[in-house]
């Protein structure tokens, strides 16, 4: 490990005991809505990130008002699967509690807005009752776990999704505070349940992203996280994974260190147990050989770097006991949801519902309310930020049918539309440098007027935006990527693939958006008149100007 | 007494010495005492140095770091008896920097080398004003982020433009990166020290001072009304956006100094609305005299001036209680009245009182007052206060007259007595100016606030001020009600019996209990929550509760400003 000093997250977490810091005396200190400056790091890996509206900062300023804070908070939900349920109880927690507006994140899961302080121990206890938790949904631990999720395209997707809720379950912190901070207040005596060999009192130097990737389709990202499995499918049974490792996106304006990174495949796995060592070992490397104290290079893949892909994959064998095999083939032809309606193998449909950028709409909410109560369905949260209504049964489709046809669901989008992606950045995310969620369908909608003029309306074209450079819309996976540098200003990033297996590079940067328009305009008019026979805009503008 | 304490920590001491010393020391003591060589308690009390220095700590924040360094800087100064201010750069004027000595300034760099954003209306009006600043000396503390290329360039930005209008750096400043807690409190070392080392001690003075700022406004009541002519400064509404309130925070400045004590109330005269003169003067087909209506009572019209209205316009009107203009157009009249005529029977309307939120000793020029804009509905109309519609529709600039109403009754005890004070919603008006006024003074009693409204988002007046007094130490204990934050009411009689235990001990030690704000409800439920407590506490009757409360009340120990 580095020799230079901590980051003064590390004592935070050390002297955390076990993740309670001061959060109990910070719920109960009236005069503010925020909780304790090291509290603000700990309650994070309860799931929540304390926020504030940044639009208000200055009038609530003059107002004599403190900063307008609330909390976001994210549900742990691997796989991105719940029942019909579950989805009623969210949809009235969210009534009551927060902005009341539902967020689908590009992790496969919930979040939401706006939750004041004295708000969060009864949020969080209707989320109990539902057996939904926020555990590690963000933190320096294993988050969300990921894995595709259209099972009308492949029929092992239960057992992937086994898998990701089993992966998640190792990987959890095994302190109890979630439940003794915001349940029911006793405290836990008996610390000896709690003791972690894993995460020990320091748990890992920055967040971990694990993501299952069902070939040929590429919803995941898979090479965006630090650990991605590739199922590997032989007649259609699933027979193990090729192992991905160090994989992130998130890059620091004007560090020259930081970098994005696609994970590198290192072998393939043939059984549960193995997968499963490996997967727990990669962790236990990171935790002991990360770099604690530059939290900009304490991801994954630098700890990689730093040791050489060989030299870690022989301490991963070594701690794992296993001898990784020779990764086996697999090819990614689609990276977008199937939207509409589609029938599984085993002849119940599936709806995929296109939600843009996350945000489920009014008339959305509303009707999922309604559908839920039915119980025809579950509720499947897909990395496009998109919703699959699934498992429904021939008999009920009818049913759906009416409220679809009731509730104006069904819309037509542009292809652009679809493969669009932006994550929450202004007014909450403390990170964003411009907007992203806000802004995001307003600029497409005045790309489509280019995309009609250059005749590429149906071209499914992946567009993303992140309001800054650590990268949660994965911009750097799009062809035409968007990373905010400052207000009203983005680099252009080109040259990424469709299905999510090559990064972008910046090729302009801080366009306005006029600037952006002319640019995109330009660009079009070119990939029409120069493209090759079936060539994808990004496979295009890598050949053009990055070889 | 701690006496006592004293002797038996000098006994422990003196464990163990020989006759032959203790005689050495009782010998060297007296000597000492002799020649004048050692400071009495007495002395010690005054020979605190008179501080020359009165620093003002500005800070940008955008993630809350510098706002909490300035607040422990704050408080370092508090601890060294400094008397020190804090502002936020969202709201301090740059015109004020000219009038400063000595500024400490903690800021940020955000993204790409800027401010943060609640202080980039400073730093614009800085580049941009033209400021003499020769007489200001200061110091930048600078938090970034070294992985940034533009380290602390706010910082940097901000002491190029000080020093452009002649400001003098008087401490190195500092650039902190993310972890800064150690550099700053060096830092905080030198300016203290800083601070310190220009300060005298002149014995004879400092006594001199403190039994004046001691004094109580005991000649208060030989105090008279005194007018003054002033403009409104500022005005703004506390509430915030989602709020069902308007409690607006109005501050009034005159070029004469403003004599006026904690508790002490301002008389504002009220006028009418123009539109509802005009209307009415129109009635009278004499429009362009509306202005002679201005200061007349012609809302709320009962008893009287009802009675003679009947008569002149032989009218007969069933209302209690009705304002001019709806009698006028209920009650057509039966005789033709002349505007003069009307004028006879209107009365002038009576000034109205707000208690004071602010400290003479903060800005001797300014006073402030806490208004709650009155809106209600009457006859399915809606329809506000005179008094607060006035305040609220003045705009900054705008001339007001007013004058300084005295309170005998409500006023702060001696500086070291300790004070509860209960003031929901505009009730927190006096004590505002009670804490502004002990952190000045440095009184050494200790403060305790029961403050409650409807939601602890939109209606904590004053948040930003008390959270510094409670980071100061000003503020000894908060308790806060909002009522519509969860399923059930929770006002400040519930904070009261749920603190009775430690109410009582403050209570029996002598602190004084003051309640402000309304008299219906609230006074009312506050003073049977005290019932209840003291009842509690003394296993009494509820008569004999009652009765310990009045004596508390005719003692002194108890006051009351409801309305």
């Amino acid at each position: 490990m580095s020799q230079d000093k901590l980051s003064p997250i590390e004592s935070i977490k050390q002297k955390s005991d076990g993740l309670r810091g001061t959060l109990s005396q910070s719920l109960q200190d009236n005069y503010t809505g925020n909780v304790r400056p090291d509290d603000e790091a700990l309650i994070k890996f309860h799931g929540m990130y304390v926020q504030d509206d940044r639009d208000r900062r200055q009038e609530r300023a003059e107002k004599k008002l403190d900063k307008l804070y609330s909390f976001m908070i994210r549900l742990r939900i691997p796989g991105g699967v719940i029942t019909a349920k579950q989805w009623q109880a969210i949809h009235e927690i969210s009534e009551q509690y927060g902005t009341g507006v539902l967020k689908i994140t590009t992790r496969q899961t919930i979040q939401l807005h706006g939750l004041l302080k004295h708000q969060l121990s009864d949020t969080i206890k209707g989320f109990i009752t539902a057996k939904l938790d926020a555990i590690a949904a963000c933190g320096d631990v294993n988050r969300n776990v990921i894995c595709s999720s259209h099972p009308q395209v492949s029929p092992i997707f239960e057992q992937i999704h086994n898998y990701a809720d089993r992966i998640s379950t190792m990987l959890l912190p095994k302190t109890q505070s979630y439940y003794e901070i915001w349940i029911d207040d006793q405290k836990v005596y008996d610390r000896s349940l709690e003791s972690d060999p894993l995460y020990e009192d320091n748990y890992l130097p920055r967040k971990f992203k694990i993501a299952i990737a069902i070939p040929p389709t590429n919803d995941v990202d898979v090479f965006a996280n630090d650990i991605g499995l590739i199922a590997i499918i032989e007649n259609e049974q699933l027979i193990g994974f090729n192992i991905a490792i160090g994989g992130g996106l998130s890059t620091t304006h004007g560090n020259e260190k930081t970098y994005s990174r696609l994970a590198t495949v290192i072998g393939f796995s043939d059984n549960e147990q193995d997968t499963m060592k490996l997967i727990y070992e990669v962790l236990t490397i990171q935790r002991d050989y990360g770099n604690r104290s530059d939290r900009k290079q304490a991801r994954l893949k630098y700890t990689i770097d730093q040791m050489g892909v060989d030299n870690f994959v022989a301490e991963l064998e070594k701690r794992a006991g296993v001898r990784l095999q020779a990764p086996r083939a697999y090819t990614f032809t689609e990276r977008n949801d199937r939207k509409g309606w589609q029938q599984a193998e085993d002849d119940s449909w599936y709806y995929t519902l296109f939600v843009e950028n996350g945000v489920v709409q009014p008339n959305q909410k509303e009707f999922l309310s309604h559908l839920a109560k039915l119980r025809l369905s579950d509720f499947r949260f897909t990395c496009n930020q998109n919703l699959i209504l699934g498992e429904i049964a021939t008999e009920d489709k009818w049913m759906v049918e009416k409220l679809i046809k009731q509730f104006t669901i069904e819309t037509t989008v542009s292809g652009l539309r679809e493969s669009s992606m932006a994550c929450v950045a202004m007014p909450t995310c403390p990170l964003a440098l411009a907007e992203a969620q806000r802004y995001l369908p307003v600029l497409v909608s005045k790309v489509e007027p280019l995309l009609v003029k250059h005749d590429l309306t149906n071209d499914q074209i992946s567009i993303r935006m992140t309001g800054c450079p650590n990268g949660c819309g994965r911009s750097y996976l799009a062809e035409i990527g968007f990373v905010g540098t400052g207000p009203e200003q983005y680099n252009l990033m080109l040259g990424g693939d469709r299905y999510g297996t090559r990064l972008n590079k910046v090729y302009k940067a801080k366009l306005s958006e006029q600037e952006i328009l002319e640019q995109l305009d330009i660009l079009f008019d070119r990939y029409k008149k120069e493209a090759l026979d079936s060539e994808t805009f990004g496979d295009f503008s890598h050949r053009k100007f990055f070889t | 007494m701690q006496f006592d304490q004293k002797i038996s920590a000098l006994q422990k001491q003196i464990q163990g010495y020989s006759r032959e010393e203790l005689l050495w020391f009782n010998g060297y003591l007296s000597g000492l005492l002799a020649n004048n060589q050692i400071a009495t308690t007495a002395q010690l009390e005054s020979i605190a140095p008179t501080i020359q220095l009165n620093p003002v700590v500005l800070y940008g924040s955008e993630t809350g770091n510098s706002k909490k360094l300035a607040f422990e800087l704050l408080k370092l100064f508090k601890q060294n008896n400094i008397q020190a201010r804090c502002f936020d750069l969202a709201t301090y004027k740059v015109k004020q920097l000219a009038k400063e000595e000595f500024v400490l300034f903690i800021c940020s760099t955000q993204g790409e080398g800027e401010a943060p954003v609640s202080a980039q209306r400073f730093f614009g009006e800085l580049e941009h004003e033209a400021l003499d600043l020769s007489t200001l000396s200061y110091s930048v503390l600078g938090l970034g982020d070294s992985s940034y290329p533009l380290f602390c360039k706010a910082a940097e930005d901000l002491q190029i433009l000080l020093n452009k209008h002649g400001g003098v750096l008087s401490i190195a400043s500092q650039k902190l990166d993310v972890d800064y807690k150690t550099a700053a409190h060096q830092w905080f070392k030198e300016v203290i020290n800083h601070v310190l080392n220009k300060s005298v001690t002149p014995i004879h003075n400092a006594v001199e001072n403190r039994q004046e700022l001691n004094t109580q406004p005991k000649e208060i009541s030989t105090r008279t009304k005194r007018s003054y002519k002033g403009i409104i400064g500022h005005s703004i509404i506390l509430n915030d956006r989602e709020s069902n309130k308007k409690t607006y925070h109005i501050e009034l400045e005159s070029d004469e100094e403003l004599d006026y004590s904690p508790g002490d109330a301002v008389g504002i005269y009220p006028k009418n609305k123009h539109e509802v003169c005009a209307e009415i003067a129109t009635l009278f087909k004499a429009t362009d005299r509306a202005f002679e209506l201005e200061k007349l009572t012609i809302t709320g019209l009962s008893g009287n001036t009802l009675k003679k209205l009947e008569d002149i316009l032989t009218i007969e009107v069933t209302d209690k209680r009705i304002d001019l203009i709806d009698l006028l157009n209920l009650y057509p009249a039966n005789k033709q009245v002349t505007f003069d005529q009307l004028l006879t029977v209107l009365v002038p309307m009576s000034p109205r009182l707000y208690s004071i939120s602010s400290s003479a000793l903060t800005n001797s020029h300014q006073v402030t007052i806490t208004v709650a804009l009155a809106e209600f509905e009457s006859n399915g109309v809606n329809k506000s206060g005179v008094c607060s519609s006035f305040l609220s529709s003045l705009s900054v600039g705008q001339d007001i007259e007013f004058y300084i109403h005295p309170n005998s009754e409500f006023y702060l005890p001696n500086a070291d007595t300790d004070i509860v004070m209960v003031g929901p919603g505009t009730g927190i008006a006096p004590f505002r100016s009670f804490l502004q006024h002990r952190d000045l003074r440095g009184d050494s009693g200790r403060n305790w606030l029961f403050f409650g409204e409807q939601h602890f988002v939109c209606d904590f007046y004053y948040q930003t001020e008390i959270q510094q007094w409670l980071e100061s130490g000003v503020l000894t204990k908060l308790d806060t009600a909002f009522s519509r934050d969860q399923k059930y009411k929770i006002y400040v009689q519930d904070r009261l019996r749920q603190q009775s235990k430690q109410l009582w001990q403050w209570i029996e030690s002598g602190a004084i209990l003051y309640v402000c704000g309304q008299k219906s409800p609230m006074s009312q439920d506050v003073e049977n929550a005290l019932v209840e407590i003291i009842r509690e506490n003394t296993q009494s009757s509820e008569e004999q509760a009652v009765a310990y409360l009045d004596t508390m009340f005719l003692n002194g120990q108890y006051k009351k400003d409801v309305y």
